[in-house]
């Protein structure tokens, strides 16, 4: 009787120190996760459409930066298996234009690909990256991205230091990655071109 | 009043986080590659702080001691979530694409938590939001001065715009990681002299006074 006593009042005393500390401490921490929680899911519903919206525009309005009096762009099924090729669209005046992914110095770039019915990129632009500024985001300059302007979908491009020749790139000096980067987007492009989406393939 | 004036002025002077504290170092390293990219960072944090210190004031009597920590951290990152989705609503073009990637990271600059800690917890609502107004201007115009500097001699432009000559060459080098260190020890250097000059001279005076 006098040893289940002492085991009882040992129990209530764990019991007491769980309601004192434990528990209290964890149901404050709860609730100040709970409503911070409810506080973050509201803001993310508010804002989830208007980001979406703004992400869409930005992606058009470099669509028809790349490839000019497009018309309607009809969205295409991209083929499986496609890692570097996100978004495919035909325009009417039977040009394409094409959202494509590269790798650059500070992670990956996405870009706008435009390539008219003849096979020929009318227009590259760069639709986000994480390059440094002053360097690597030169790239979407004109001086290096018009570069990409007139190539043919049957030549693969090569990023050189200095001056560039038919089928070659010159690289931005002081980040030859980028320009790598870039240009591995711009030829998966062609690629796809070239592979799926030729007129009469 | 007093004290809420006092407050702003210990953030941008007294207390200056970036050149006093010297707190914060990551993201002032960072993201001062370009003038518009140290405002645009450090409004964010003076917006964040402002929030977090308001709240935490606010629940200074309700959390308790234990486990103020992951309270206050929980308290900060739910703010530096809504400050990033709100920026990719508003500002997805301009702002977003340069600063997205460092924002997450406000949520570990210790001079959030450093506030919090140190003058929140402890301190009414009003006087707490002067305190992260004070803190995070002076981290702006901290890390503003930083940009603007390295911008300037690193891309040749100002605020985006080209302001030098075309014979000017950009010494590249500021705008990477070595040039950060040069120019932040550069400012630290100016700006304790600049400190240290002004406290010998009340010093000074005080003296004078007294005899």
């Amino acid at each position: 009787m006098q040893n289940d006593g002492h085991k009882m009042s040992a129990m209530s005393k764990v019991t007491g120190l769980l309601k004192n500390d434990l528990v209290r401490l964890g149901a404050i921490l709860f609730l100040i996760t709970a409503i911070a929680g409810c506080c973050l899911g509201f803001v993310y519903e508010s804002t989830k459409d208007v980001i979406a919206d703004k992400k869409e525009e930005v992606n058009q309005r470099a669509y028809a930066k790349v490839l000019p009096d497009a018309g309607v762009l009809t969205k295409l099924e991209v083929q499986p298996d496609q890692k570097a090729v996100l978004e495919v669209y035909r325009a009417e005046n039977g040009g394409v234009a094409m959202k494509v992914m590269g790798t650059g110095y500070g992670g990956d770039m996405e870009m706008a690909v435009g390539i008219d019915a003849d096979g020929n990129v009318t227009g590259v632009s760069i639709i986000s990256h994480g390059e440094t500024p002053g360097l690597g985001a030169k790239a979407t300059e004109a001086d290096f991205i018009d570069q990409y302007s007139g190539k043919n979908a049957k030549e693969t491009l090569t990023v050189v230091k200095g001056d560039a020749a038919e089928n070659e790139i010159s690289a931005i000096s002081g980040a030859t990655i980028t320009s790598r980067g870039v240009t591995e987007g711009v030829n998966e492009a062609l690629q796809y071109y070239t592979v799926y989406l030729k007129e009469g393939n | 009043m007093s004290t809420l004036l006092s407050n702003l002025k210990k953030g941008i002077l007294d207390e200056n986080p970036t050149f006093v504290q010297v707190l914060g170092m990551c993201p002032t390293l960072a993201v001062t590659t370009s003038a518009i990219n140290g405002l645009g960072m450090g409004l964010s944090v003076t917006a964040v702080l402002m929030g977090s210190n308001l709240v935490i004031s606010l629940l200074r009597k309700v959390i308790p001691d234990k486990i103020r920590i992951p309270a206050f951290v929980v308290i900060i990152a739910t703010f530096v979530t809504v400050i990033d989705l709100l920026l990719q609503a508003f500002f997805y073009d301009t702002l977003y694409q340069s600063l997205g990637l460092y924002i997450p990271l406000i949520v570990v600059n210790c001079i959030i938590l450093g506030r919090a800690e140190a003058y929140a917890s402890k301190n009414p609502p009003l006087a707490s939001v002067f305190d992260g107004l004070g803190m995070g201007l002076g981290f702006t115009i901290a890390l503003t001065v930083l940009g603007v500097i390295r911008e300037l001699l690193g891309a040749g432009s100002f605020f985006g715009m080209k302001i030098t000559p075309a014979s000017f060459q950009p010494a590249v080098i500021m705008i990477m990681a070595p040039g950060g260190f040069l120019v932040l020890g550069i400012l630290l250097a100016i700006f304790n002299h600049l400190r240290s000059r002004r406290e010998t001279k009340a010093g000074e005076r005080a003296a004078e006074k007294e005899e």
